[in-house]
């Protein structure tokens, strides 16, 4: 009776001892695959992070580096033209073209990226004032009025470099919160038209 | 701003001819003295010759009789209408006007023209060109043509566009003129591209055409 008792006693162990390594098996299991979920999603996590970063540096980086040259450019053009206008330089149509070309291909590029009406409004009047410009120095002579055309195309030039940083920043905005916001996949694109580039 | 060369006008046997013709002839009268006498008197060879299409540059007075200049400005200082409609309200230019719109604006040297079935080919100098290219970026600038007959003459004068290149055909006909040396007329710059190909026909009292058309410059190579 006393043997069969203990026997018992002995079987009840093992069931316990077997329960729990099953339970710590188990444990074991559930906790690996936690860290693995966690894992996966710290990686994708971090390739997102990667993607952003990487369209960051092709559409905000890209048209901002070339809005900074625009006023640069645009100086270089407007001191050419007070230096043929003050001391009658010779014009050299080479140089012109050289300078033109420059202005020109900021604004194109900027607007390769960004759809937008002020911006768009801001490069044609600055590319249309060199334009008449160029031509005028090279038919007669530079006016008072011309002059002061270009400063007012110099002006228009910061104002088409800022408004470039302004969309940027709401670009750089709407990729943090559509990263955030997967429920939305089909949210505007943020290089959809845009009428004002005002600061967000 | 004229570009260098300038041409003087000079009297001579052809323009004398033409003021016979202009002064009440028939056409057919105009013809044979533009054919017999007027033809002869020209120094660069007769109707169909090959030098008729060699390129003419801006000419020297001695060689000279019917010749053209272009002056490149802004079309509002001289019409302010669009070329694009008949431009009905573009005041009538007189010497003078032109005279002073040539202080101010770029004016091409004198080409020479010759009567006949050939376009002569007036060749740009590069900085016409640069500027006329400019000109035609800006989209608002005319360029006048002045017909300088050598002497003062009466006639009417018919004056044709053709283009092979996505420019209307143009012409304005039956101008009547009288004892004048010059004649202008203008158009858009457009029409003076050198790649539109334009040919421009001007024709005296209906007897005798001058037709020429605007070649581009041999430009130096940019560095």
């Amino acid at each position: 009776m006393a043997a069969s008792g203990t026997s018992a006693a002995g079987e009840g162990i093992g069931v316990k001892i077997l329960l729990m390594i099953v339970d710590k098996l188990l444990l074991g299991i559930v906790a690996a695959l936690a860290i693995a979920v966690l894992q996966h999603r710290l990686e994708v996590a971090q390739e997102r992070l990667e993607k952003a970063r990487k369209l960051n540096d092709i559409n905000v980086d890209r048209p901002l580096a070339i809005a900074a040259n625009l006023p640069g450019h645009l100086d270089q053009y407007i001191t050419y033209m007070n230096h043929v206008r003050a001391v009658e330089l010779k014009v050299t149509p080479e140089r012109l073209t050289e300078l033109q070309g420059n202005i020109d291909a900021d604004i194109v590029g900027c607007l390769a990226f960004y759809t937008n009406k002020q911006l768009s409004g801001l490069g044609k009047t600055i590319r249309e004032t060199v334009k008449r410009t160029k031509a005028v120095v090279l038919t007669s002579t530079l006016s008072v009025d011309d002059i002061a055309s270009l400063e007012k195309a110099r002006h228009l030039g910061y104002e088409f470099h800022a408004c470039i940083v302004n969309l940027s920043v709401r670009r750089v905005e709407d990729q943090v919160n559509s990263a955030h916001d997967h429920a939305s996949p089909t949210s505007p694109s943020p290089s959809a038209a845009i009428e004002s580039c005002g600061p967000s | 701003m004229p570009e260098p060369s300038p041409h003087p006008s000079s009297g001579s046997t052809a323009a004398c001819c033409l003021l016979l013709a202009g002064q009440g002839r028939s056409h057919a009268l105009s013809f044979v003295i533009a054919t017999f006498i007027l033809l002869p008197t020209l120094h660069r060879g007769a109707w169909g010759s090959a030098s008729s299409s060699a390129p003419a540059t801006p000419a020297d007075s001695s060689t000279s009789h019917v010749t053209v200049r272009m002056i490149l400005l802004p079309q509002k200082s001289i019409c302010s209408s669009s070329y694009r409609r008949p431009h009905t309200d573009c005041p009538k230019l007189t010497v003078s006007d032109v005279e002073d719109l040539k202080e101010q604006y770029l004016v091409s040297g004198a080409y020479e023209l010759l009567p006949g079935p050939r376009a002569v080919r007036l060749r740009l100098t590069p900085a016409f060109q640069s500027a006329l290219m400019a000109a035609i970026d800006a989209n608002d600038y005319a360029v006048i043509l002045e017909f300088d007959w050598g002497t003062t003459i009466t006639a009417v004068v018919d004056i044709i566009r053709k283009s092979e290149a996505r420019l209307p055909n143009w012409l304005n006909k039956k101008h009547k003129f009288y004892r004048s040396q010059h004649w202008y007329t203008h158009q858009n710059a457009n029409a003076f591209d050198p790649a539109r190909n334009v040919i421009w026909q001007v024709t005296l009292n209906g007897a005798f055409s001058f037709l020429f058309r605007i070649e581009g410059a041999i430009l130096k190579e940019v560095t």
